[in-house]
């Protein structure tokens, strides 16, 4: 795919605090770092109150792709921007917008924050569509991040619709970004394999039917696994399509979601060990709180295992800076240090297994591959196995094995799995 | 799973024009908002019934009415997600009220039954409270309101706006704890307890757990706030884009 061929002005960011402060310098729109804690989100938002009002009239996609969707579901929100050009838009006019960026119009109804990471970005594509004939432009985080590479066709569709409307589009994102031309392609140190045991016996999840505010119906999702053994190498990666349901059967392993029949488990013979996961918008699992305070929430009621996880997220991040290029500027309130710190407590544990979802949202390129590199080795010297759930193609060169997620029917999931 | 579905009449948030909705609605939590019905039927009551025994049933009986009219709307699994919550709620205040009453009899001097009867209002006005108030919430659509506002001019047009913003932060309220919920499970498996605790040995189980709760409620109450603070101003933006698109469009504008 040629992205320089687009007329896209590309700002590529070694961090997300400094692609935060471009996105909100360049649109005006207050968006939090909540890995800074509390009182700084308090501060920082006293001051947007206070801000003096500027023009508005650019289409957003924010740093976190779920922020930019402000009604409860697409049909609101699509109905919505297209109402603003006064097209008295209805259903028919937002399925069609959805099906041209490749989701199914069953989504309507959906509340948006069911929606997994790259149904998010579709959505938010389909909605700049919508704004694009009353907006003066577009200013994209991230827009291809959350996309299987069959799907980065829908960014460059968006981009031609605003090319035709003579609309600027500015594309804000990290080092070593599809549409970051600058970046090396540098490859990520391996480790050793460490042998794994998955008990996947048909699990079979029932989503329940909304009756409220909007009828959505009911649905299922059935997994089979089709491979002779159950034995998998970590890292393992799990990978699938958009939509396919990667994150559901992490939530399953982790044992977050109910099972109506069958069960997703890990096998090891003590029982007690868990199975943890990093969720895929991990910033949500700190609570709102700062690295430093969520670990002494998480662990007010064991010291020892306090201290564990403490030295373990400083060792994640020396580790991770150890390794910087561009030298020892640490930051303990940023995202990287939110995620490391996620990382430590769970790894203090001793789970069986650690499952990381898209570990590379919202970090360059070079972190996400020390972040993940120093997690396998410190969860290997305990015995843990690590899951990486993703689209990108560089973690194929990492892991171990690949859980291949495919949907077989419209309820039906197969996962196979092939030793890399 | 198909669950059972009441009559499309019956329920709130198809009701047409927003003013009749809005009627309606307000006439079903008018016991909440004033003492007047309660009283009729506590009278009504104490007629063939001993009196405090109708000033004890009055309550749950509103309560039950509340519930009654907002399932239609809710359905049976929504309606019990949020008593769920609002039962957590309940027995935490009242609870709480109790042991006040009990720690600082000089501050809450009056008589034990009238006490004992505020404190039981108290429980069934959450009970009832927390159903009907998400209902009123989320019986009105903003994306209508919005475009319905996108085609007006006028004084109305920025009041509008901000009732549409205000009505969608309420809305996010709703959406705010699942989210959190799903979090907490991933925390704290048991929910109620911490996962990691293995220093609880050593400390009293009288002092453990309470220590504990108070932690987790003051974490809840900052995450919620902040989670529901955190999209305002991409919201505001919004708002902010349909008023000057609408400014724009307006001939007149000098």
């Amino acid at each position: 795919m040629n992205y320089a061929e687009k007329k896209i002005n590309v700002f590529a960011f070694d961090t997300y605090e400094g692609l935060v402060d471009h996105f909100v310098q360049s649109t005006g729109i207050f968006f939090p770092k909540m890995a800074a804690g509390r009182s700084e989100f308090f501060r920082a938002f006293s001051q947007w109150l206070n801000r003096s009002t500027q023009s508005r009239s650019r289409a957003v996609i924010t740093p976190d792709p779920a922020q930019g969707l402000a009604l409860p579901n697409a049909l609101q929100i699509l109905t919505s921007a297209l109402n603003q050009s006064r097209k008295n838009a209805g259903t028919a006019e937002a399925s069609e917008l959805l099906e041209k960026y490749g989701l199914t119009p069953k989504i309507l109804t959906q509340p948006v924050n069911t929606l997994s990471g790259g149904e998010l970005l579709l959505l938010n594509f389909a909605k700049a569509e919508a704004q694009c004939s009353h907006v003066k432009g577009l200013a994209a985080c991230n827009p291809v991040f959350w996309l299987s590479p069959a799907r980065h066709k829908f960014w460059l569709n968006l981009c031609d619709s605003y090319e035709a409307a003579d609309k600027n589009v500015e594309a804000l994102v990290l080092r070593g970004d599809h549409l970051d031309s600058s970046s090396r392609s540098d490859k990520f140190s391996s480790v050793d394999a460490l042998s794994v045991n998955l008990l996947i016996d048909s699990p079979l999840v029932n989503f329940l039917e909304i009756q409220f505010p909007v009828f959505h119906a009911a649905s299922k999702l059935l997994y089979s696994w089709v491979s002779e053994t159950d034995e998998v190498f970590s890292p393992f990666l799990i990978t699938g399509d958009n939509g396919v349901g990667k994150s559901i059967f992490a939530r399953l392993l982790a044992g977050i979601l109910p099972i109506s029949s069958g069960r997703a488990a890990i096998m090891n013979p003590d029982d007690k060990r868990t199975v943890r996961l990093l969720f895929q918008e991990a910033i949500t699992q700190l609570f709102a709180m700062s690295p430093f305070e969520y670990l002494g929430k998480a662990f007010s009621a064991s010291i020892a295992l306090f201290n564990e996880a403490t030295g373990l997220f400083r060792e994640l991040m020396q580790s991770i800076y150890s390794d910087k290029l561009s030298g020892d500027t640490r930051n303990w309130n940023s995202l990287l240090a939110g995620k490391a710190c996620l990382i430590a407590a769970r790894l203090a544990e001793k789970p069986a297994l650690i499952l990381l979802d898209e570990p590379g949202w919202g970090l360059s390129r070079h972190d996400a591959g020390m972040l993940v590199f120093h997690t396998c080795r410190l969860a290997h010297q305990r015995e843990t196995g690590v899951g990486i759930i993703s689209h990108q193609p560089e973690w194929h060169d990492f892991a171990r094995s690949n859980l291949k997620l495919k949907k077989i029917a419209p309820e039906q999931v197969e996962i196979s799995h092939a030793r890399l | 799973m198909r669950a059972f579905e009441f009559p499309a009449f019956l329920k709130l948030q198809n009701l047409r024009p927003w003013w009749l909705k809005m009627a309606v609605l307000v006439l079903i939590g008018y016991p909440l908002f004033s003492n007047r019905p309660a009283a009729f039927i506590a009278s009504a009551m104490g007629q063939c019934l001993p009196e405090t025994l109708g000033a004890l049933l009055v309550w749950p009986l509103i309560t039950f009415f509340i519930w009654a009219c907002c399932l239609p709307s809710l359905g049976t699994a929504k309606l019990l997600d949020y008593l769920a919550a609002a039962y957590a709620m309940a027995v935490t205040t009242t609870l709480s009220g109790a042991a006040l009453r009990g720690l600082l009899p000089a501050i809450f001097l009056s008589d034990p039954v009238a006490d004992n009867l505020r404190l039981m209002r108290v429980y069934f006005n959450i009970l009832a409270v927390f159903p009907y108030s998400l209902t009123f919430v989320n019986s009105f659509s903003v994306s209508d309101l919005m475009a319905r506002l996108t085609k007006t001019r006028g004084k109305f047009r920025g009041a509008g706006l901000h009732l549409a913003l205000a009505l969608r932060i309420c809305q996010h309220v709703g959406e705010v704890i699942p989210k959190l919920l799903l979090v907490w499970r991933e925390e704290n498996p048991e929910l109620l307890l911490p996962r990691c605790r293995d220093d609880w040995q050593g400390i009293s189980p009288l002092a453990r757990w309470p220590m504990w709760v108070v932690l987790s409620i003051s974490q809840w109450i900052f995450a919620c706030i902040i989670l529901t603070f955190e999209p305002i101003p991409v919201m505001v933006n919004e708002i902010e884009q349909i008023d000057e698109s609408g400014d724009s469009d307006d001939p007149d504008k000098v």
